[in-house]
């Protein structure tokens, strides 16, 4: 974790803030989806679905897997549990509102998915003044297939930690998340693959502008025999942007069979914008599969000449070969309604 | 009618001069073989009337339908009619063929001016071509020449160059790659745009493609410039001498 002491974000955690929890807000459904709504980390369902069953855990010590200062550590917040005990039909949309100015507000669900069900999850956060926001979702996969989207509509003055604790036992996970907006955004992930035939794909898009700086933080552990995991993450960098990628996969001693892939790629778009990319394998098992690798590049001028050739402007050419390089991942969500969302929206 | 014409050309790629004083006329209607050995400019011909990037024009002019072609962006000389079918098109994984397809035949409309067509008229138009150059529909779902073969990629070109109906048509070393039933098919695709408007500039090493797209005029370019032209007569001189005479 050297590395990731480079990534400063101490101006956004060195802030003073007044915490806030809770509120109130007149907001749309979404009609392909089944609507969650939580104001500033509180949810405000009561168990209308019922495939859905949400309970309020207790009020906690605040935790994280992100170092931040003191005073989050003397915070308390609410965790609840969403366990999806049905099949829902549709999917599923968590829409967290944040509200207020130079406030912190930090939330904490347990998402529980057991006993085949194959669920898809969408989460958007939404906030139009600077604050910190810090989420703390622990997934808990049993025996099911998960799909986990993440999309943020924040302004460039926002901060967002997430915080994401992953079990998976004879299941699936797989997440896509898009980053392109925010001052500091940092996604930690610790995945632990606790029974055979288990796997993890994380997969993200990160668009940066201006100074924004964003983090990938990913461990995976396989813990047993036959797991799979695949991690990989485009970049798109402008501005004086900096991204970081530190991607680590364990492969425990009796996890053999199993196989892991790592992969980031990026392309610059400005000379000034910085990546520092750090795929790494810890393997204690020699029978397993293991892949790594990062690329770094611009957009290659002989695509632009071909397309420009055909008649598309150099603007038109860089948008469509941007939006290619993220089309893989976006294909990559399963569900239909929240893949147009991402085309439409992303 | 005079569509292009190149005078006193000189060009260098990467600080070495590959095109030193090169003349050169195409009429409208007019077809016209640009032949000789590797590394003789001829490629890098093509690269100059398109506008590619890693040309640097040392002197001489080109205008095209007496306009200074050499200040136009690529684009705008795609857009005014010039069309390069490439030796080795480029593979764009994550495009859409057909959605390629449909976006350079509404912007070269826009900038002549013209609507939109509708998704409709377009797959009308693509399909007929399709099925008249009996080219497999599937080449439309793919992404732009990703894991293409030879003959694929070419046969892509000509499909774009149909629905583009350019009047200045670039063929670089159109036959690379092709067996000789796909150059046959791409040789009867290209005529059929022969209509005594549009002109074609074939540049080639071999005389087989000529078999297939006849011209007018064969220029013998050697040491960055034309040091021979006539007719196909070149041709059958060239099959039994070779470029060693020149």
């Amino acid at each position: 974790m050297d590395e990731f002491k480079n990534f400063d974000y101490s101006d956004v955690i060195n802030k003073k803030y007044k915490f806030l929890l809770g509120g109130d807000l007149d907001v749309d459904d979404y009609k392909d989806f089944y609507n969650i709504n939580v104001f500033n980390g509180v949810p405000d369902y009561n168990n209308e679905y019922d495939f859905l069953k949400l309970e309020y855990v207790d009020d906690i010590p605040f935790t994280s897997l992100i170092p931040l200062n003191d005073e989050f550590y003397n915070l308390r917040l609410m965790q609840y549990n969403f366990e999806i005990i049905l099949q829902p039909d549709k999917p599923i949309v968590i829409k967290n509102y944040y509200t207020g100015s130079g406030v912190a507000i930090a939330s904490d669900f347990n998402i529980q998915c057991k006993n085949n069900i194959k669920a898809d999850l969408l989460e958007l956060n939404i906030s139009s003044a600077d604050k910190l926001i810090v989420n703390n979702r622990n997934f808990s996969i049993e025996e099911s297939f998960l799909n986990y989207s993440r999309m943020d509509f924040i302004d460039n003055e926002t901060s967002i930690f997430n915080n994401y604790n992953v079990s998976v036992g004879v299941g699936k996970f797989e997440s896509v998340l898009t980053d392109k907006q925010g001052k500091v955004s940092i996604n930690f992930w610790d995945i632990n693959l606790n029974k055979p035939d288990s796997t993890a794909e994380v997969s993200g898009i990160v668009e940066l502008n201006s100074a924004d700086r964003h983090g990938n933080v990913c461990k995976i552990n396989h813990l047993k025999n036959e797991t799979g995991s695949k991690q990989e993450f485009r970049h798109i960098l402008n501005g004086t942007s900096y991204a970081m990628y530190d991607g680590d996969s364990h492969i425990a001693v009796g996890a053999q069979d199993s196989s892991s892939s790592q992969i980031s790629k990026a392309i610059m778009l400005s000379n000034n914008s910085r990546i520092l990319n750090k795929p790494r394998l810890n393997i204690h098992n020699s029978n397993v599969k293991a892949t790594h690798g990062a690329t770094v590049g611009k957009l290659n001028n002989d695509d632009i000449f071909y397309m420009k050739q055909r008649g598309l402007s150099t603007k038109l050419v860089e948008e469509i070969l941007l939006e290619a390089f993220k089309k893989d991942i976006l294909d990559r969500i399963h569900n239909q309604e929240i893949r147009s969302f991402f085309h439409d929206k992303g | 009618m005079e569509l292009l014409n190149i005078n006193n050309l000189k060009v260098e790629v990467e600080d070495k001069k590959i095109i030193d004083g090169l003349n050169l006329n195409i009429k409208r209607g007019e077809v016209h073989a640009l032949m000789g050995q590797n590394g003789c400019g001829k490629s890098t011909l093509a690269k100059t009337i398109t506008g590619h990037f890693s040309v640097k024009v040392l002197g001489g002019e080109i205008t095209y339908r007496n306009k200074d072609l050499l200040q136009m962006e690529p684009e705008e000389r795609a857009n005014r009619g010039i069309f390069m079918s490439f030796q080795s098109p480029r593979e764009i994984p994550g495009v859409n063929n057909l959605y390629f397809l449909k976006t350079i035949i509404n912007v070269k409309r826009e900038f002549e001016g013209k609507d939109d067509l509708s998704s409709v008229e377009i797959m009308k138009k693509i399909k007929d071509l399709t099925s008249d150059l009996q080219i497999n529909n599937d080449i439309l779902k793919r992404y732009v020449n990703d894991g293409f073969s030879g003959g694929e990629k070419k046969t892509n070109e000509l499909l774009q160059m149909l629905l583009l109906e350019p009047d200045l048509i670039i063929l670089d070393e159109i036959d690379s790659g092709l067996d000789i039933d796909a150059l046959k098919k791409v040789g009867e695709g290209v005529n059929k745009l022969l209509d005594g408007k549009r002109s074609i500039l074939i540049i080639t090493h071999y005389k087989r493609v000529l078999d297939y797209i006849k011209p007018n005029f064969v220029h013998i370019m050697s040491g960055g410039k034309i040091v021979e032209s006539g007719g196909i007569e070149i041709v059958d001189r060239l099959e039994e001498s070779g470029y060693g005479r020149i």
